[in-house]
């Protein structure tokens, strides 16, 4: 038993060490690409989503039974766009990562540049740990939609990490700005 | 004529045999090539951003010679110069050394990792408290659950502390990979070539420790083992000079490092320093522009 354990753990380290070698040895994905990988949230319509006042608006005019199952839909729909949110963290994170390698590799090395670079993969990963948290409690309130868990933080950081990707978007190339969110 | 078929021009049974002229060189060698490894880390002044592996290199090396040398004067000479007790007590002062330096070098190959991030540094602390005791314990279950020594004392603890050294270390740096490929973290080039030949050298050791001390495994299978471990280090010794030889020292970035300060409101500080991210990405897309009119777009989107 202990053996098996032994040469279990001996080969996921082979293998994960191997697997940093081969993802360091691959050429990283294009801006384009990347871009290609955004899908823009329509902030407007994810804020009255998660808006209290909505909840509260609902719970008052629908019978306990019906509101259990509108509040349900909700919670699928506020889970498909903090999904989505995460995803995007996700790629705006490795578009920072770029921008910070190509600013190192660069003889000008730009502050700037580097600098909201750095907020940015700092705001990625913030909203991606956050986002993961935020799902787990949409999880827990499909089974009891009576409460109600606020997911607003998710959306101000979203707009926060939105703010990062235009900046560092229009510091490294004015005619293309980086654009998640939509409406 | 025929014998030449089946043994070559040295016979391949005496090459894995101890005191052999393979196993001189894979006992020397690495030793050798780590203080070259520690000289060239020096020249190119990766040591700024990697002191622990400088240490660890020169005490490697240092200590793999020291070892050498006295397996020598026990071996070479009648009656030896050292007795066989004092080379399995030197050993283990030097696999405390090393398991000391290992966890250091995994510290610091986190802490580049985590470097660009502030916003993880906190949760990354936390993970290294969590699975680290985890790990000591897992480590001394495994050892204690092992099969009993048939050797001398201080041969038998030089044995289960190498399998504890190993199950820890293997565990650090899965735990480590796993981290920054969940938050999609790009690895500097050096902190995973260190991270490489680590891991390599783990898991091989790891297997082989595995199967020495749980299964009945004869003189000659224990030879074979040793021979293979060295050689894997060999190997790592090799890729850690690959890796140092293609980077370049960089600055150091971090986040609020020219006035400004980050807030990721989870009171995470920064971590140590950083070496070369990724010099091999798309810089050809890079374009010229106008600072001045930057600053008009940086001033207008913080105004907002």
């Amino acid at each position: 038993m202990i053996l098996v354990i032994l040469i279990v753990g001996a080969v996921a380290t082979l293998a994960s060490a191997a697997g940093l070698a081969v993802s360091r040895a691959r050429r990283p994905a294009s801006k384009a690409d990347l871009a290609a990988q955004l899908e823009p949230i329509d902030v407007a319509a994810f804020r009255n989503l998660i808006d209290p006042a909505e909840d509260e608006y609902l719970r008052q005019h629908l019978s306990a039974a019906q509101f259990r199952v509108t509040q349900r839909a909700r919670l699928r729909a506020r889970a498909a766009y903090v999904w989505v949110a995460r995803r995007n963290a996700i790629v705006l994170n490795r578009m920072g990562q770029t921008a910070l390698a190509t600013s190192r590799a660069r003889p000008t090395n730009d502050v700037r540049i580097r600098e909201a670079a750095l907020r940015l993969v700092n705001d990625a990963v913030l909203l991606q740990r956050n986002a993961e948290f935020a799902l787990l409690r949409i999880c827990a309130d499909m089974a009891w939609p009576n409460r109600s868990t606020a997911t607003a933080g998710i959306l101000d950081r979203y707009e926060r990490l939105s703010d990062s990707a235009m900046l560092l978007g229009r510091l490294r190339n004015p005619g293309v700005a980086v654009r998640v969110t939509a409406g | 004529m025929a014998g030449c078929w089946h043994w070559g021009i040295v016979p391949a049974a005496t090459m894995f045999e101890r005191h052999s002229l393979l196993w001189h060189y894979l006992n020397f060698g690495p030793c050798v090539l780590l203080l070259v490894l520690a000289v060239i880390i020096y020249r190119r002044s990766l040591q700024r951003q990697f002191p622990v592996f400088l240490t660890f290199a020169v005490v490697q090396g240092v200590a793999g010679l020291a070892l050498y040398l006295m397996s020598l004067a026990y071996w070479r000479f009648k009656p030896p110069l050292i007795s066989g007790v004092l080379w399995w007590q030197a050993n283990f002062v030097r696999l405390l050394i090393e398991v000391v330096l290992k966890f250091a070098l995994i510290g610091e190959i986190l802490s580049q990792v985590l470097q660009p991030f502030p916003a993880l540094s906190k949760l990354g602390k936390l993970m290294v408290r969590v699975v680290g005791p985890a790990l000591v314990l897992t480590a001394t279950w495994i050892v204690a659950l092992s099969r009993p020594s048939e050797f001398a004392p201080v041969i038998a603890n030089s044995h289960r502390l190498d399998l504890a050294d190993y199950v820890i270390q293997c565990g650090m740096l899965l735990c480590m990979v796993l981290f920054a490929a969940y938050f999609h973290l790009t690895w500097g080039r050096l902190a995973s070539g260190i991270a490489l030949g680590l891991g390599l050298a783990g898991s091989v050791q790891l297997g082989t420790w595995a199967i020495w001390s749980n299964l009945a495994v004869s003189f000659h299978q224990i030879t074979v083992l040793d021979f293979v471990n060295m050689g894997v280090y060999l190997l790592s010794v090799l890729i850690w000079i690959y890796y140092v030889l293609t980077t370049k020292a960089t600055h150091m970035d971090k986040l609020g490092d020219e006035g400004g300060h980050y807030d990721d409101h989870s009171g995470g500080p920064d971590l140590g320093g950083q070496d070369s991210g990724g010099e091999d990405s798309d810089v050809e897309d890079e374009r010229q522009h106008d600072l001045g009119v930057w600053n008009r777009e940086v001033e207008r989107l913080l105004k907002r």
